[in-house]
């Protein structure tokens, strides 16, 4: 694999902190030099990508790890919000659903926002976080 | 019969033409008769005509020979004889000669020249021409005889006068009239008049006849009249040309009798025929709709519904055996009643409005209640159509019994609404649990993702692997509190417990007290009522939950800063009882939430209000078991109004 196909800005949006946690560990033991940002909130997330939007686009990620079970703002209105952002955003930020839900409705309903690209089930581990990269890189 | 029908009108048309045979042929015949009698009358009126002017014509003569015969008597045989004659013969221009005769023997003759053979002939002696003579000595008067062949020559009628002087026979005086000259002075030639045809004879003492004029003597056929010229052997005869006419006009008219009699005799034939012919084709007729009559009347006595005509004064015309059976009613019966008689109720007007329906528009048809004489009422399906026959409008009905699929469709509809019911509630079941198995995959695999998550980094780091571990710990007890829920979900779906009366009041003490510390602290009003339905036989732990949980929720969930006022209350429904929670508390947007609120470990509100979010679904699946419902009305902000229906027994 080459390093110059690699993301180098990963963002995690999860409530549970453990799972952030975990995942950032994971990412960090399978290619430690991907720059890797929490959200316990969706909404701050969604925050500083406007930030990142219209001060330094560099600064945005190259992909988003979304769960869709979480209070205030889940990750079907964190889609909602992120689908209205500049062509520039959604052309550089791909975003893959991870979350403890099986439900099919929510896998077809992902599939209808066109940034996102893939539908993991939680927990993030090196064989899928490869797998779900390398398709990134394509 | 078909023998008479034949026989009859020939015999009227035989008849007939006998008969007009008959009668034309005797008025013919008869018409005939009455020519022929007045021909005659004509005949006998010219024969009388006639014999008047021989009589004349032969009396003027007579003058001359009268003359002659006194001159003799008085003064003997004149000298100047000639003389005399001439001038008697200028009196008389017919007469063509006169004689004188001593005794029987002509002595004097004017005008000699062409007489005179005649002188010295002695008629007397004559025994083929002494008749005429005789006879007038006989009679001492004169008398004409012939007409005779004279002996000087040519054909004439001689008159002669006896004379007598001194009572002795003389001789006579005569004249001599050739008969064309007497022809044509009597006018009874041939050319004289064309309608009449005359003969004259001489009829001889043996009897017979001396004819002589010219053929025909006497007519062969046809009517002629005689009639005798006095003094004279004569007969004259008169017969018509128009004797042929009127045989002929008898034989045309009888000819045009006959055929008029034929033809009448056919005519009536014909006429009497026609209404045998028409007879037997109304009979033809009559026996074709006899039987489709009978035809139509076992095809609507064999259709399994009721079948019935009736008028537009709603007359009953016609109904099949099945409409007696079935209304019970006898043929008498119905045919004074009114159709809207077999109705009640609401269907009598349905069936006036229906009935007016098929008159105006041709067709109608409905379901209705057929009544019958024993006020049995049977479903029934009738179709209405409207017909014209005779002149006259009629509406023909049929009804079919439909009780047996009507209460099939009642079944079916009953069978369907059970159906749909429970389809819903399997519809609602379904929806929940898929809820359910969501929110439980989701809760299990939370924590299970945790610690698969935690161990894959479980590494070399010995502190961080501290916090690994009790990290693992605590997704572990997670784990544990998510199964324990489930069970305790799973489990009220099922009512384990026994039926007991409770006492509204009674649970709402132990309620009130377990919950004492929250009322305490949150200073809330609660009143409660349960004067309309104060008891219920259910389970005791579900009502008791149910009451906590709604309880316990309007006061967690109050208005800040504002003191809740909680009310609780039961009433009397249609099917149970209902268990009513209102509060003034924060309120829930449900048109965002909707049913959600009833999910497991759904949450609303502020975050800082504690809860898993187990309470009202427990509640729900509760009042389910129960068979019950449970709704929600909520305003946010000013408040919300739980509602537990719950059936009673």
């Amino acid at each position: 694999m080459k390093e110059s196909s690699l993301p180098s800005h990963i963002v995690l949006i999860d409530d549970d902190s453990v799972t952030n946690m975990v995942n950032k560990k994971i990412i960090y033991i399978t290619f430690p030099t991907i720059r890797v940002t929490p959200y316990a909130d969706a909404a701050i997330a969604l925050r500083d990508l406007k930030h990142w939007e219209a001060t330094d686009a560099t600064q945005l990620p190259d992909l988003i790890f979304l769960d869709i079970n979480m209070p205030h703002m889940d990750g079907w209105e964190f889609l909602d919000e992120f689908i209205t952002l500049s062509e520039a955003v959604l052309q550089k930020t791909k975003i893959v659903m991870l979350t403890s839900s099986v439900d099919i409705n929510d896998i077809a309903k992902s599939k209808t926002y066109k940034p996102v690209t893939d539908f993991l089930s939680k927990p993030l581990n090196k064989d899928n976080l490869r797998t779900v990269l390398q398709y990134q890189s394509v | 019969m078909p023998l008479r029908n034949l026989k009859k009108p020939v015999f009227i048309g035989v008849g007939m033409f006998l008969v007009l045979t008959a009668l034309t042929q005797f008025l013919v015949y008869f018409w005939y008769q009455s020519a022929r009698y007045t021909e005659i009358q004509r005949l006998s009126n010219q024969a009388n005509a006639k014999k008047e002017r021989v009589h004349i014509t032969l009396t003027n003569t007579l003058s001359s020979i009268r003359t002659l015969a006194f001159i003799v008597e008085e003064h003997g045989i004149p000298n100047d004889f000639d003389r005399i004659a001439e001038k008697l013969l200028k009196v008389n221009p017919l007469v063509d000669a006169i004689e004188l005769l001593q005794g029987g023997v002509i002595t004097h003759v004017y005008p000699v020249n062409g007489n005179e053979a005649a002188i010295g002939y002695n008629v007397l002696s004559d025994t083929i021409r002494h008749r005429g003579a005789l006879i007038a000595l006989r009679r001492k008067d004169f008398f004409f005889a012939g007409p005779v062949k004279l002996k000087q020559g040519g054909i004439a009628v001689i008159g002669r006068q006896p004379i007598f002087i001194n009572g002795k026979f003389w001789g006579f005086a005569a004249v001599l009239i050739k008969l064309s000259g007497f022809v044509k002075a009597t006018g009874i030639d041939a050319d004289s008049n064309p309608d009449f045809r005359y003969q004259l004879s001489r009829v001889h003492p043996d009897g017979y006849e001396e004819f002589f004029l010219p053929a025909p003597a006497i007519p062969n056929e046809g009517d002629f009249v005689t009639i005798e010229v006095p003094n004279t052997e004569w007969k004259l005869y008169v017969t018509s040309l128009n004797q042929n006419g009127i045989y002929h006009h008898a034989l045309v008219l009888c000819t045009l009798g006959l055929l008029f009699s034929t033809v009448v005799g056919i005519f009536s034939w014909y006429t009497a025929a026609q209404p045998e012919k028409l007879e037997r084709l109304v009979d033809r007729r009559t026996s074709q709709l006899t039987m489709e009559k009978e035809l139509s009347d076992s095809i609507i006595n064999s259709l399994p519904g009721i079948i019935y005509i009736y008028d537009k004064d709603r007359k009953f015309f016609r109904w099949n055996r099945n409409f007696e059976s079935v209304s019970g009613y006898t043929s008498e019966e119905v045919k004074d009643m009114h159709p809207l008689d077999f109705f009640e109720g609401e269907d009598k007007e349905l069936l006036r409005n229906k009935i007016e329906t098929v008159f105006q528009k041709g067709q109608a048809d409905v379901e209705a209640y057929f009544y019958t004489r024993n006020k049995e009422k049977i479903i029934y399906y009738f179709n209405g159509n409207v017909a014209q026959f005779d002149g006259n409008t009629y509406l023909i009905g049929m009804g079919i019994d439909i009780s047996k699929r009507v209460a099939a469709e009642k079944d079916i509809q009953n069978l369907n609404a059970r159906l749909q019911a429970t389809i819903e509630r399997l519809q609602a079941r379904n929806n929940d649990l898929q809820q359910f198995s969501y929110v439980v995959s989701h809760n299990l695999r939370n924590p299970i993702a945790r610690i698969l998550g935690l161990a894959s980094i479980f590494g070399d780091d010995i502190n961080e692997n501290k916090v690994v571990v009790e990290k693992i710990a605590e997704a572990t007890a997670q784990l544990d509190d998510t199964v324990k829920d489930i069970s305790t979900i799973v489990s009220a779906r099922n009512v384990t417990e026994k039926y007991e009366y409770i006492s509204f009041s009674d649970e709402w003490k132990n309620v009130r007290n377990t919950l004492k510390d929250e009322i305490d602290q949150s200073k809330a009003v609660i009143s409660v009522d349960f004067s309309e339905a104060p008891g219920i036989t259910s389970a005791r732990s579900y009502i008791n939950n149910m009451l906590y949980n709604l309880v316990s929720n309007a006061i967690k969930f109050r208005t800040p800063g504002v003191p809740a006022v909680i009310s609780v209350k039961t009433k009397i429904h249609k099917h149970g009882i209902c268990i009513i929670v209102e509060d003034n508390g924060i309120g829930i947007d449900l048109a965002k939430n909707g049913t959600k609120i009833f999910g497991l470990y759904k949450r609303f509100g502020p975050e800082s209000i504690p809860g898993k979010g187990i309470g009202l679904c427990l509640t729900k699946n509760q009042v389910e078991s129960l068979h019950g419902k449970i709704e929600v009305t909520s305003t946010p902000g000013k408040g919300s109004t739980f509602t537990i229906y719950l059936p009673t027994a």
